[in-house]
């Protein structure tokens, strides 16, 4: 049975911080046993096993990809530290969010009652108005009426323009 | 890592947290047995019925990094579950019983 | 989202809110935020935002501002409402609740995880008593909007209860003044011309499997009495014919139909979708197969690596696209509700892919004795022997003992992304949730072990993929057409 081939990477927890040589080992541990030693001088070894089925080419790949992976755990870990308590801050907004109640209608200065009956005189008035103006109707102020039909065509009188 | 087979696997304190190993050796108690023992500068893990030292190893670094994690992030991640609890049960307004 | 107008100067740095990120296959970078927002950078566009060198006046400041990517540029409370719109589930109990009427089943699924046992078998029926008591409990939720679905076994051997089920709903419904949807999932074999009449009237929906053509159908689902797939298509098509028809008596909801994709499945996907197609039906769920229950004793048999999977549901989608380039309309499922929450920032109700998770808060799984479980999942893990998912009893327990008991408890916290190593960076976060019982099934404990699990490679695949289909133009118009509000 062939031998699976063990690499290793050397991080400075001190420089790059335990946590992020932790994660950037962690975030491998799908392809690879993951196993952290400390070495002397603020050092951890990363020792990589390939899983059976991963095939040469990804193994290979396995330290290069954990130097990636320290990097971007890096930059994580410095962007989460900064943005902690605002972060926090907008998730407790949106846990407690609520939606703006609607803006309520402008205030008439009338009772509902008075509404009404000032509806009700409204309607009653329109009724009125269309009654009167409806085809076949009457007409007693003589509005539809031209002024000829009113008062006949004048003769002579006209003054000239 | 050690590949004598059913020589204990040492895990640095400095690194790997006594919680975390009893936290691994947990979840591999179903598949076999894990003895941890202190041992100078952190713990020994003994493995049995087959586990592969590994697959215990990185789920000693998960447990590791849950445990880093939830330092953080428990008061956050508390609030939604409560909050996701509480209104399932209606604790937090009508309904429920 | 609105924003506030700039008051910086364009040479300044862009100060960083907090962002996951991920690098994609080609060099591009995928970043996104609490709220759902993306941002695809190319390798160069990302490094000149994560040393803080965007330039102010640019496009790709704009574009970044817009998404809540500029720290002194974000607008709190559009964000924060973006979140609480993305988390509404947050806010209401269970609405989904599973009627296990019976274990009892006419067929033999390859890959059967519902627990089912023989036509025979005797105790494994829920009594129609039992069956009301469980209506009555669901009518408890915090929610809204209820679904109860009926489910088995094969429902339909257990007429009884489902008629008493469906008219004690619709009874308190009503009295309630409360909406209730009711759904049946069933393999059509025992249907009759009686039972669909009723099922109608009730506004019962419908859904039943379909595996594809008849020959893989009935090899995954293997039926004594033969043409499994014959009786699914036979009773599609009347349900179908009704929906076209309805009547002013009652709402007719369109029939659907279940995939659930086997090793037998792989490299079949054009039939599997031209069989959707040629039956009229306008979404195709390529729904993975998951080794619980059953299924993992025969897991060597019909399953198949995250990879494996993914290589069939990349074939299945890009045929489907073609089909829709061509006017053909069918939508893939899983797509379609990646999409709700990418692009629409709306919770499409899908139990698997929340945070937390939906076990017990989100649906409820009643087995036939009366026992809750937190979701049909756990319930087959407990069929097996094993009750941690297990919430209570609907006879002995109240409600809000069930849904603050252990099972639910533990759950919802092993769910939480943020307490996730893997998920907490995650750029796909925003969208995604974890599965308790998978974890439990496949890794040993409720929240598993990210790297390695299996569910979170194909949900890593299946965002991948949606995303680098989004970044082409003529996918892209196809994809949000289908979310389009």
């Amino acid at each position: 049975m062939a031998k699976t081939q063990k690499t290793s990477v050397i991080a400075a927890a001190g420089r790059d911080g335990l946590n992020a040589v932790r994660y950037a080992a962690y975030s491998l541990s799908g392809s690879a046993y993951v196993f952290l030693k400390p070495l002397a001088g603020g050092k951890v070894l990363a020792e990589f096993e390939p899983k059976p089925g991963v095939d040469a080419r990804a193994a290979a790949a396995l330290p290069a990809r954990f130097r990636q992976e320290l990097e971007d755990e890096k930059f994580r870990e410095k962007n989460s530290a900064e943005n902690f308590s605002l972060r926090e801050f907008l998730l407790l907004k949106a846990v407690n969010y609520a939606p703006k109640a609607p803006e309520p209608e402008p205030d008439s200065g009338l009772t509902p009652k008075q509404e009404k009956e000032l509806n009700d005189l409204i309607h009653q008035i329109e009724k009125e108005i269309k009654a009167e103006t409806a085809g076949g109707k009457k007409d007693p102020l003589g509005i539809t009426r031209t002024w000829e039909d009113k008062y006949g065509t004048k003769t002579g009188n006209k003054k000239k323009r | 890592m050690n590949e004598k087979k059913n020589s204990p696997l040492f895990f640095s304190g400095g690194i790997y947290s006594a919680e975390a190993l009893r936290l691994a050796a947990a979840v591999f108690s179903a598949r076999g047995g894990v003895r941890l023992t202190a041992a100078k500068g952190g713990t020994e893990a003994a493995l049995s019925g087959g586990i592969n030292p590994g697959e215990f190893a990185n789920e000693a670094l998960n447990q590791q990094c849950r445990i880093d994690l939830s330092a953080r992030n428990s008061r956050l991640s508390g609030i939604i579950v409560t909050k996701a609890l509480l209104s399932a049960s209606g604790s937090s307004k009508k309904g429920g019983k | 989202m609105a924003q506030r107008p700039a008051t910086k100067k364009s040479a300044e740095r862009a100060a960083l809110p907090h962002f996951n990120f991920r690098r994609l296959s080609g060099g591009a970078v995928l970043l996104t935020n609490d709220s759902g927002t993306h941002a695809s950078l190319s390798g160069a566009q990302f490094r000149q935002f994560r040393d803080g060198r965007v330039a102010a006046g640019s496009a790709l400041y704009k574009e970044l501002s817009a998404k809540g990517f500029v720290r002194d540029m974000m607008d709190m409370d559009g964000y924060a409402a973006a979140c609480a719109k993305k988390n509404s589930f947050l806010g209401a109990g269970p609405g989904l609740h599973i009627l296990v009427l019976t274990l009892r089943c006419n067929h033999k699924c390859v890959y059967c995880q519902s627990s089912a046992v023989g036509q025979a078998s005797r105790g494994t029926d829920m009594s129609p008593a039992l069956a009301r008591k469980c209506v009555d409990f669901a009518l408890k939720s915090t929610n809204p909007g209820i679904t109860i679905e009926f489910q088995g076994g094969e429902p339909l051997l257990n007429w009884e209860a489902l008629k008493a089920s469906v008219l004690h709903a619709r009874r308190r419904a009503k009295e309630q003044g409360r909406e209730v949807r009711l759904a049946l999932v069933s393999n059509f074999s025992l249907m009759t011309e009686e039972k669909a009449r009723f099922l109608l009237a009730n506004e019962v929906s419908i859904c039943t499997s379909l595996d594809g053509p008849a020959d893989l159908h009935d090899k995954n689902r293997v039926f004594a009495g033969g043409g499994s797939h014959a009786a699914a298509v036979k009773w599609l098509k009347y349900f179908s014919a009704a929906y076209k028809k309805q009547v002013p008596e009652f709402r007719t909801f369109k029939p659907s139909a279940l995939l659930t994709v086997s090793r037998y499945s792989l490299g079949r996907e054009k039939q599997i979708v031209d069989e959707y197609v040629r039956l009229g039906l306008e979404d195709v769920f390529l729904r993975p197969l998951a080794p619980i229950g059953f299924a993992k004793q025969l897991w060597d048999k019909v399953g198949y690596a995250p990879e494996e999977f993914l290589s069939f549901y990349r074939a299945g989608l890009d045929y489907i696209l073609k089909l829709n380039a061509r006017g053909v309309t069918i939508r893939e499922r899983n797509a379609v509700m990646m999409l709700e929450k990418i692009l629409n920032g709306t919770d499409p109700g899908y139990l698997d892919m929340r945070c937390p998770c939906g076990a017990v808060i989100g649906q409820l799984a009643y087995n036939y004795n009366g026992d809750i479980y937190a979701c049909d999942e756990g319930r087959m893990v407990g069929w097996q022997g094993d009750d941690l998912f297990k919430a209570g009893n609907v006879a002995r327990d109240p409600y809000s003992k069930v849904m603050l008991s252990q099972a639910s408890r533990a759950c919802a916290s092993a769910s939480s992304l943020d307490t996730q190593p893997q998920c907490s960076r995650c750029a796909y976060k925003p969208f995604c949730g974890v599965c308790p019982v998978y974890n439990y099934e496949t890794q040993g404990s409720l929240s598993g072990e990210m790297p390695s699990n299996g569910r979170c490679a194909l949900f890593m695949g299946l965002f991948d993929t949606l995303f680098s289909l989004l970044a082409k133009p003529a996918s892209a118009k196809i994809l949000k057409g289908w979310v389009s509000k």
